[in-house]
């Protein structure tokens, strides 16, 4: 190290910042050397003299004026809003009033929505799987409505059920008459439409195939000439372009919707060897009742007749039916009886015909 | 560097560091007592930076209340009394420009009179001989050592006052100043030289 330069960490030196090393150089040089000694001493005794300089006192106000001016600044900073919110925020980060925000709303929602029923009860697997059990052991009547009470609900509701619903009325049709006359999908199809003349048609002297077959025609045959009566309000619901469809729901429709005076309230069917015989004994026990016959059809193997009758009688007509065929079916229980006049529609098959 | 002497024991940075999470919830008591421990210190590294007791006073007024207003962003790793030093020396140095600004900047006379706190008084004249200097009072050689400080560049004074009025580290002061240790090494050194050469001037001899 030369001269100058540790001339230079003499103050250094003084403080005590200079490595062991320097220190030891220094000090070597410093006594040998009278200029370097001499402005450490000089340098050490200016030090001396600013450490002697007083300290000056703060005037017994400053604290005060400072605390006054403190408060000023927090007040003026400190405006409505942040009076109101700010120790609430402080106690409640915005983080967690955040979450919490989220948290409600996405409960909300949830609730809402019902994301999880919606999934769970796929309308299609659940109406198909009702109907089909309906069908296949001739549900009791009340579930009719309900199904059709639900169906059209779930159409009003969300349009993903009416799309489903469509589908299953688009499948729901049974094949065109005269190619399937004696298919089983089309028995069960029809059932739910039969309501509770179902039991009563299997106990008939007629097979369950052929019933239905003629029944279909026979409901065909009425379609075309009064499509009218058969348009039911949920035939209209479910806009069926095909008529063999619609030849297929009257009775379903019927029983409660009183808008056609055509449409019948009951059905009846009955067996016997001389249909011709069959009906002229119906047209006397519906003379005798004061009744009147409104229509009569004629199809292959069996014939239509549709009459008017007050309901008060309608045991009595039963009965009577029964001196024909004993195993007519009584439809006592089924509807929820109003007064005036009903539309019965009695249907006589032969028994020679196709099977037994 | 390393026993260089600091300032705070860990018992005071303790305390300082209880007041200040204090203040920094709103507590103005807990802040009133950090002044009432720090303003005599602040006010003395004013006055001895800018040789004026009256601006010292207001830049410590405002040394306190920028810290309050900051004090959210002071941060529990620095000590509180490095970084309200630090405040005022900024506060200081702004304000000696505008000082400068206002009055051009006449170079220390040594027959201007000196304002002490007792009042403005005469500095006795520089001469060699020894019978003056030794009727010199103490108090007439703090005036000529304040008015040797008050004549450094600012840059100099600055470093003067904060190691050997306030014995701040070098890397204290480096950390306030926002300069290397190196260069608060040089400034240090040349600052007392020129103080060492100002007082043999005006003195004749410091012995």
């Amino acid at each position: 190290m030369k001269h100058e330069e540790m001339r230079h960490k003499l103050s250094e030196f003084i403080d005590g910042a200079v490595t062991p090393g320097e220190k030891e150089t220094i000090e070597l040089h410093l006594k040998t050397c009278t200029e370097c000694s001499d402005a450490l001493r000089e340098l050490r005794k200016t030090i001396e003299h600013i450490h002697a300089v007083e300290e000056v006192e703060s005037p017994a106000w400053m604290t005060q004026k400072i605390m006054a001016k403190v408060r000023a600044e927090q007040e003026a900073k400190t405006g409505l809003w942040q009076r109101v919110f700010a120790p609430f925020l402080r106690q409640f980060p915005v983080q967690a009033v955040a979450v919490l925000f989220l948290s409600v709303t996405a409960f909300y929602l949830y609730t809402t929505m019902h994301p999880t029923k919606k999934y769970a009860e796929a309308p299609i697997e659940r109406f198909a799987k009702r109907e089909a059990d309906d069908a296949s052991r001739a549900a009791p009547k009340h579930k009719a409505p309900e199904i059709a009470e639900r169906r059209e609900k779930k159409v009003a509701q969300v349009p993903d059920y009416k799309s489903l619903d469509m589908k299953y009325e688009y499948e729901k049709p049974a094949p065109p008459l005269p190619a399937a006359p004696g298919v089983e999908a089309v028995a069960t199809r029809e059932e739910p439409a039969a309501l509770a003349p179902a039991p009563a048609r299997r106990e008939a002297t007629i097979p369950v195939k052929d019933e239905a077959d003629l029944e279909k025609r026979a409901f065909a045959l009425k379609a075309k000439k009064s499509a009218a009566p058969f348009q039911m309000a949920e035939q209209a619901a479910q806009k069926s372009s095909s008529s063999d469809a619609l030849s297929l729901k009257p009775q379903e429709a019927a029983s409660r919707k009183k808008q056609d005076k055509a449409a019948a309230d009951v059905h009846y069917s009955l067996a016997s060897n001389d249909i011709s015989a069959a009906i002229s004994k119906v047209r006397l026990i519906i003379r005798d009742l004061e009744g009147a016959v409104i229509k009569h059809d004629v199809v292959t193997n069996a014939q239509v007749l549709t009459v008017s009758l007050d309901s008060k009688k309608f045991a009595l007509f039963t009965e009577k039916l029964k001196t024909i065929d004993k195993k007519a079916w009584s439809p006592d229980s089924l509807f929820p009886l109003r007064e005036g006049p009903w539309i019965i529609e009695i249907m006589i098959v032969g028994n020679n015909p196709p099977s037994r | 560097m390393s026993n260089i002497p600091t300032e705070n024991s860990s018992g005071a940075l303790d305390a300082d560091a209880s007041l200040v999470a204090l203040s920094q919830q709103g507590d103005l008591s807990a802040f009133e007592a950090l002044v009432a421990k720090y303003q005599k210190r602040m006010l003395n590294i004013a006055f001895r930076f800018l040789g004026d007791h009256d601006d010292a006073c207001e830049v410590v007024q405002d040394a306190f209340v920028s810290a309050y207003r900051n004090l959210r962003g002071f941060r529990a790793e620095a000590k509180f009394s490095t970084w309200l030093t630090a405040i005022t020396m900024n506060l200081s140095r702004n304000r000696l420009k505008r000082m400068k600004l206002h009055q051009a900047r006449v170079p220390v006379s040594l027959d201007a009179p000196i304002r002490t706190d007792d009042g403005e008084m005469m500095p006795d004249p520089p001469s060699g001989e020894p019978s003056v200097l030794d009727r010199m009072e103490k108090r007439d050689v703090q005036a000529k050592v304040q008015d040797c400080i008050k004549a450094l560049e600012p840059d100099f004074r600055e470093v003067l006052v904060l190691r050997d009025l306030q014995d701040y580290s070098y890397e204290e002061i480096g950390g306030m100043l926002k300069v290397a240790a190196g260069t608060v090494k040089s400034r240090l050194f040349r600052a007392r030289e020129s103080v060492k050469d100002c007082l043999k001037k005006s003195m004749g001899d410091l012995l």
